[in-house]
């Protein structure tokens, strides 16, 4: 199978460069290995600045967002997002502007722990109550919070503007939205997404002009090569097994980038839970245009991207990098 | 030092993210199951220390689509967890309905000698009844109709002769399906792939795979039928057929995949040899071997389902392949969402409900798309389909052999 362009990793880096490209005219395949990071999506797309390009390629696959401004997290506290969702609670401000809530306590719901939620609400000088789904209805509060679950969508659907979701536990139904739509729009503009597939095997090329990579293998599609002109390296990191670990080092498994985990191993974590972990700065190691270091030479046409460079990127640094890859291909 | 995490179907791989959940067709549409991850990884530690904690009437709530393995992140063979723990820990020996359920082929053989009635029977209200009263098989099913000439009868009437001409030659593994149900589908498969220039041929033993036999817990039967199938397969093979190809997603699955972890069947030299025809069809095309002529004016609108199979198989990339290249066809690619019905499931009078309720989202999206045809792989899925949507459901192989001027890209192929 030949493309211009093959991607590994149907997360939201993997899928947003890919419908920039399959729009440029590539021909491209996502190679997706089992779910990703979007099942624990808050609502919102994380990072300082939006990005007007990101925005639009976002609405045009259905996904409404609102640029900028605060979300309010599960435990009541506002935190700066670059996109939220349309319909979840969403603040330009650092502060409340409200000044009455109502929380809707849904029957054998446990993801989202509405008295902790009240409480810091409460502290912040807000009125807040709680109320059954039969009493949105008449309810006098500002703002009326649903837990962004099946049945919490189920109201938003039934009552529209007047409630506003909130982000609750995973699996994120968000999430799931985000990357339906995503998957429905990249296969609709003539893209190939392969779902729960895993590169096992990859050829790397080398010659006088330097290193590229040849084709891919996975483990369905059997001895079936699949060859591109780039490859776009989006597979994640620890979580998603974009890298992988065990006692003695850390390595990315399909082609065997450099990254720059320590030797020491111990230098992995810290022994504090609450600090700064050293193992979520892991990742793979590119040269200055972007290209994958494999034993210290640059891959020609092998491009990582996402959290594959370290699990602490916000949304927003991964989809700017997807789309700068996308344009420059 | 050991450095690697090794276990049974990867089941310290689970990471208890739960995702898997959210995929799971049954637990996100009744609150009786407690869903993948804690019947699969879950339990399963718990199961390996005492067989008390197997929990039957749970497990059996599992359809086996396999969409939490396609979901899981890790590789944690979840559904196999849950169908090894039945078929290793359950007390309980199948039923009537579980064994007329699950003998496709012996209800195929005596319902093709009496079509008319049996599909006049099976249709009848009163037998219906009788079925959902006796042996719990519900009423509101719509059955599968029983075609009157069995599709090797007709291959042995009509093609058989004519297959010797070409020089490249494949075996076909039809399924009990083709032969009993829709032996139209088999033609369309001997018309394609004759005027590609490939001869078929049947395996001189064909069983049912026994995917039925083991979601009805007959292990034993199950695996004296996969032997004689992998035997016929591998004597075609050295008889000199180039491949093995198939029309169904779930037989293939079943055959590659599940022979060797729920059998025991060894089929490693078999296995490469054996695919579903959209995948041979759809490299043939990308190595430029075929010539292709279209049908003048053809035009058709069809939606295309994976098949839970076909989505844990990973081909739905090439029928895919071979769909977009088709001139006049408009495609609209469904969102994945199981049908309901997982083979003999939501035939069971227990299940009925639980099954219309799952397939309900794709039947409304089926609907939305305005497509005359649905497209899919997957037999049990056609039934669903049809009996719970307007439109009919056709295999990709019949709408290639719909949009294909036959004769022509016969002449074109050989020459
Ligand atoms: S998706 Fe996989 S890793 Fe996650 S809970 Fe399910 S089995 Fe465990
Ligand atoms: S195989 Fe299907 S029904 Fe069974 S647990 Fe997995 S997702 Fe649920």
């Amino acid at each position: 199978m030949k493309y211009n362009t093959v991607i590994i990793g149907g997360g939201l880096t993997g899928l947003v460069s890919g419908i920039q490209l399959q729009e440029q005219g590539q021909r491209v395949c996502i190679i997706s290995f089992g779910q990703t990071l979007l099942h624990f999506s808050s609502g919102s797309f994380s990072g300082e600045e939006s990005n007007t390009d990101v925005q639009a390629l976002l609405k045009n696959a259905g996904i409404a967002t609102v640029a900028g401004g605060y979300r309010l997290t599960p435990l009541g506290e506002l935190r700066p997002a670059a996109l939220t969702l349309e319909g979840y609670y969403h603040s330009e401000t650092a502060e409340l502007k409200e000044k009455s809530f109502a929380i809707v306590r849904l029957p054998k719901y446990l993801g989202l722990p509405i008295e902790f939620l009240q409480d810091t609400l409460t502290a912040q000088g807000r009125e807040v109550s709680i109320i059954t789904p039969d009493e949105v209805v008449g309810c006098p509060a500002e703002v009326i919070l649903v837990p962004a679950c099946k049945a919490g969508y189920d109201l938003k659907k039934t009552y529209g503007k007047r409630v506003s979701l909130i982000a609750a536990l995973p699996p994120s139904i968000p999430g799931q939205h985000i990357h339906a739509k995503l998957q429905q729009y990249f296969q609709k503009i003539g893209g190939t997404y392969i779902n729960g597939d895993k590169v096992v095997r990859s050829t790397l090329q080398t010659d006088e002009k330097g290193v590229r990579v040849q084709s891919v293998e996975t483990q369905n599609l059997g001895d079936e090569l699949i060859v591109a002109d780039h490859y776009i390296l989006a597979s994640g990191s620890f979580q998603s097994e974009g890298l992988q670990s065990n006692y003695d080092h850390v390595w990315e498994p399909v082609f065997g980038v450099d990254t720059n985990a320590p030797e020491d191993r111990t230098a992995w974590t810290a022994l504090d839970f609450f600090e700064d972990q050293p193992y979520q700065h892991i990742g793979v190691l590119t040269d200055e245009a972007g290209h994958a270091l494999v034993e210290g030479r640059p891959v020609s046409n092998l491009y990582p991207a996402g959290h594959i460079l370290g699990a602490l990127r916000t949304d927003i640094q991964n989809l700017n990098d997807a789309l700068r890859i996308a344009k420059n291909l | 030092m050991q450095t690697e995490s090794k276990s049974p179907l990867e089941l310290e791989q689970c990471l208890k993210c739960s995702i898997c959940t959210a995929v799971c067709p049954v637990m996100n549409n009744t609150d009786a199951y407690p869903g993948p991850k804690q019947c699969g990884p879950d339990a399963e530690r718990y199961r390996m220390k005492d067989i008390r904690f197997f929990d039957e009437s749970a497990l059996k709530k599992c359809l086996n689509c396999k969409r939490c393995e396609v979901a899981c992140p890790h590789g944690v063979k979840v559904a196999e967890l849950i169908q090894t723990a039945r078929r290793d820990m359950s007390q309980h020996g199948p039923g009537l309905r579980e064994i007329m359920l699950a003998n496709t082929d012996i209800m195929g053989s005596l319902a093709t000698l009496v079509a008319p009635i049996a599909n006049f029977a099976t249709g009848l209200q009163l037998s219906k009844e009788v079925l959902h009263a006796t042996v719990g098989i519900d009423h509101r099913r719509t059955f599968p109709k029983y075609a009157g000439t069995k599709f090797e009868t007709w291959y042995h009437r009509h093609a058989a002769q004519n297959q010797g001409q070409f020089k490249h030659q494949v075996a076909y593994f039809h399924g009990c399906y083709v032969n009993f149900n829709y032996p139209k589908l088999g033609q369309d498969l001997v018309h394609v792939m004759n005027a590609f220039g490939y001869g078929v041929q049947l395996l001189e033993k064909e069983k049912c795979c026994g995917v039925a036999l083991m979601a009805n817990n007959m292990y034993n039967q199950a695996k004296k039928q996969g032997q004689v199938n992998i035997d016929s397969m591998r004597k075609a093979l050295q008889g000199g057929v180039e491949t093995i190809v198939t029309t169904s997603s779930s037989c293939t699955l079943n055959m590659r995949e599940d022979y060797p972890t729920m059998l025991g069947i060894d089929q490693k030299d078999v296995k490469e040899h054996l695919g579903l025809a959209v995948r041979f069809i759809s490299r043939l095309l990308d190595e430029g071997n075929v010539k292709l002529v279209w049908k003048e004016g053809f035009k058709k609108h069809v939606c295309y389902h994976t098949a839970c199979h076909m989505a844990r198989l990973g081909w739905n990339v090439y029928t895919l392949n071979i769909l977009r290249q088709i001139p006049g066809l408009e495609l609209d690619i469904l969102e994945q969402n199981c049908c309901g019905i997982s083979g003999t499931y939501g035939f069971k009078k227990e299940n009925y409900e639980l099954s219309q309720k799952i397939g309900s989202t794709l039947f409304n999206d089926i609907e939305a798309t305005n497509a005359e045809a649905v497209v899919t792989e997957c037999e049990t899925c056609k039934w669903q389909i049809e009996m719970s949507t307007s439109l009919p459901v056709i295999n990709p192989i019949s709408l290639l052999a719909e949009a294909l001027d036959l004769e022509a890209t016969q002449k074109a192929n050989i020459r």
